[in-house]
């Protein structure tokens, strides 16, 4: 990695900021449905039992992580749409035609959607905050909790930008992630924890990768609770590292005429 | 093959699914800066041909080398020496000119200084400053396709690679686009240019290459390709309208036998045909005899003066190369028709 190759990723990085910021209503409602999400389902629920968790904590602040980590889900699938636009113009097929690395074209993009991710997920945890969440916070909870959620992100935006380089297209890409993203939420323990749910549901919940930032997002703020964190972002990371090579190497075999 | 060649394709075929044949063993070899462009009716198999070139895409047989590097695949100091411009302005919308030309400029690995200095230069030359802080999706077509343009060249490739480059300029912004690639090619640069504009190709391409059914039917200077393959048009005109209108235009076609006539009003109209066979032929072109031209009029002269036709204008139409075209394939080369968008968004074209 050369300086050549680091400034090839940083103008990367500072257009994909350059486009979020000039979408601010896209930005903007990426912050409202969270904060919907919060409300309805925070008070909607706000007598659930929750087995197994200290009693002082109610269903808003066991809420507020796995909104937390929604937001980057959905956030992370939307990742690849700017790369379908940029192959509807034929952009994209100029950007390949130059001889900047495609790695780091594809680090660029990626850092860009990934920051931005944490941005939204640390504002999702003021707005829980603002709307009465309990939450324990301090640098070494914080830290343990964004950096799942950022291989979380990296994994689910380099997924993203892979589907969207095979699928192409807004309607596909719209496919994606509506088949993904709430099965993908659903069958995770965001919204209701491991033990109150049915069998089959626990079993898929237990490999969700969604689960594991979830729970560890509930161990760092709820629990203040960090020794078991370390270990479950090894998995993570091996997904992370995984699907950015995958779609380094799709974009490196892709042509566009 | 020459050691030094710029360009050298060997054998080029590409055949598009349900066998729609677009190049037909083309070859190819430039040696040294030279404008070359590239024409023919629309699906002759321009734009896959310029593709091959510029790496976009594979030929199925045959071998294709610039700077004698493999084009397909092309490696990233092959890109740092093409540049291939779509017809499509392959622009972001949202983002401004000066924008585009620093990303630009990062991804062909330009430092600051030099890209500032580059920016201003393109600037300069291809008069943005007008628009240059403004959105892309502000932009007339024209000042668009001069960005694209400039941005094509942010890296000053010594091959420029362009198609139908003009298609969304105004007359003044065609005149300063043919200017440009003039002064770019005098600077040391090869130019191979896709275009319709017969009169500017005419006037600024070295060479040309008619393409047909994805067959290379003529290559050669623009002069010699009139020259060898248009068809002289003999005018005609008398003071009235002839007596005899079918004896003259009989006597006209005995004397004249390569000629035919067409008499309407006071006009005489001969379309002077080329000797159906070549003196020569090699594999991709034909050579024909030259016409004597002389003793064409003076024949037709002398045949008006025995039916005691009194002629007032007698002129030869400037062959061009249309003509050469229409000659060689019996279709006229027209302007290309705007490119249908699928379902994708995405421009349908070979």
């Amino acid at each position: 990695m050369n300086a050549h190759s680091i400034a090839i990723s940083v103008a990367v990085f500072k257009r994909t900021w350059l486009k979020t910021l000039r979408r601010p209503v896209a930005l903007t409602f990426s912050l409202v449905q969270p904060l919907m999400w919060m409300l309805f389902f925070g008070f909607l629920f706000q007598r659930y039992a929750l087995d197994d968790l200290p009693e002082n904590i109610r269903y808003l602040d066991f809420l507020v992580p796995g909104i937390c980590a929604m937001t980057v889900l959905f956030g992370a699938s939307q990742s690849g749409i700017e790369l379908i636009r940029d192959m509807q113009n034929r952009f994209l097929g100029r950007i390949l035609s130059t001889p900047a690395s495609k790695p780091m074209i594809m680090l660029g993009k990626i850092s860009a959607d990934v920051s931005r991710l944490m941005i939204q997920a640390l504002l999702v945890l003021c707005l829980g905050v603002l709307v009465g969440a309990n939450l324990q916070f301090s640098m070494l909870s914080l830290l343990m909790m964004l950096s799942s959620l950022l291989l979380f992100a990296i994994a689910f935006c380099s997924l993203s930008c892979w589907i969207a380089l095979k699928a192409r297209s807004q309607e596909n890409m719209a496919t994606f992630v509506h088949i993904v993203n709430m099965p993908m939420l659903f069958t995770s323990t965001a919204l209701v924890p491991h033990k109150q749910m049915p069998d089959w549901l626990a079993t898929i919940a237990h490999f969700n990768p969604l689960s594991l930032v979830v729970n560890n997002g509930r161990a760092a703020l709820l629990l203040g609770d960090t020794s078991a964190i370390l270990p479950s972002l090894l998995p993570l990371l091996i997904i992370a590292v995984l699907l950015f090579l995958l779609v380094t190497h799709t974009l490196r075999r892709t042509t566009f005429n | 093959m020459t050691s030094a060649a710029i360009v050298n394709l060997q054998g080029i075929s590409k055949t598009y699914p349900k066998d729609i044949v677009a190049l037909n063993s083309i070859n190819l070899t430039v040696d040294s800066p030279e404008i070359i462009g590239i024409m023919g009716a629309n699906g002759s198999g321009k734009s896959t041909l310029l593709k091959i070139l510029a790496g976009h895409l594979k030929p199925d047989q045959g071998t294709s080398h610039i700077f004698q590097q493999e084009t397909y695949q092309v490696s990233e100091a092959l890109k740092k020496q093409i540049s291939y411009i779509s017809q499509d302005k392959a622009l972001d919308p949202e983002m401004t000119g000066k924008e585009l030309l620093f990303y630009f400029s990062t991804l062909y690995g330009l430092s600051a200084a030099s890209a500032t200095q580059r920016i201003n230069q393109l600037i300069d030359t291809f008069e943005l400053d007008g628009f240059i802080h403004r959105y892309v999706k502000t932009c007339s077509g024209g000042q668009a396709q001069r960005l694209h343009l400039a941005i094509g060249i942010i890296h000053q490739p010594p091959l420029l690679l362009l198609d139908e480059p003009t298609s969304a300029l105004d007359p003044q912004g065609n005149t300063f686009f043919w200017d440009f690639i003039q002064s770019y090619q005098q600077q040391g640069n090869t130019v191979i240019v896709v275009s319709h504009e017969l009169a500017n190709i005419r006037q600024h391409c070295s060479r040309v290459l008619l393409l047909n059914k994805g067959q290379l039917i003529a290559s050669g200077s623009p002069d010699t390709i009139i020259q060898t393959y248009a068809t002289p048009i003999l005018h005609i005109t008398t003071a009235e309208k002839p007596y005899h209108k079918e004896a003259l235009k009989a006597l006209l076609q005995q004397n004249i036998p390569t000629a035919t006539v067409q008499l309407k009003g006071q006009s005489t109209r001969l379309d002077i045909k080329q000797q159906e066979k070549p003196i020569s032929k090699d594999s991709q072109t034909s050579q024909f005899p030259s016409l004597d031209k002389a003793k064409i009029l003076a024949s037709a002269l002398q045949i008006f003066e025995e039916q005691q036709q009194s002629v007032i204008e007698c002129r030869w139409e400037q062959p061009s190369l249309e003509s050469a075209y229409f000659k060689l394939t019996g279709e006229n080369i027209t302007a290309p028709t705007p490119l249908k968008k699928n379902k994708k968004g995405q421009r349908k074209h070979r």
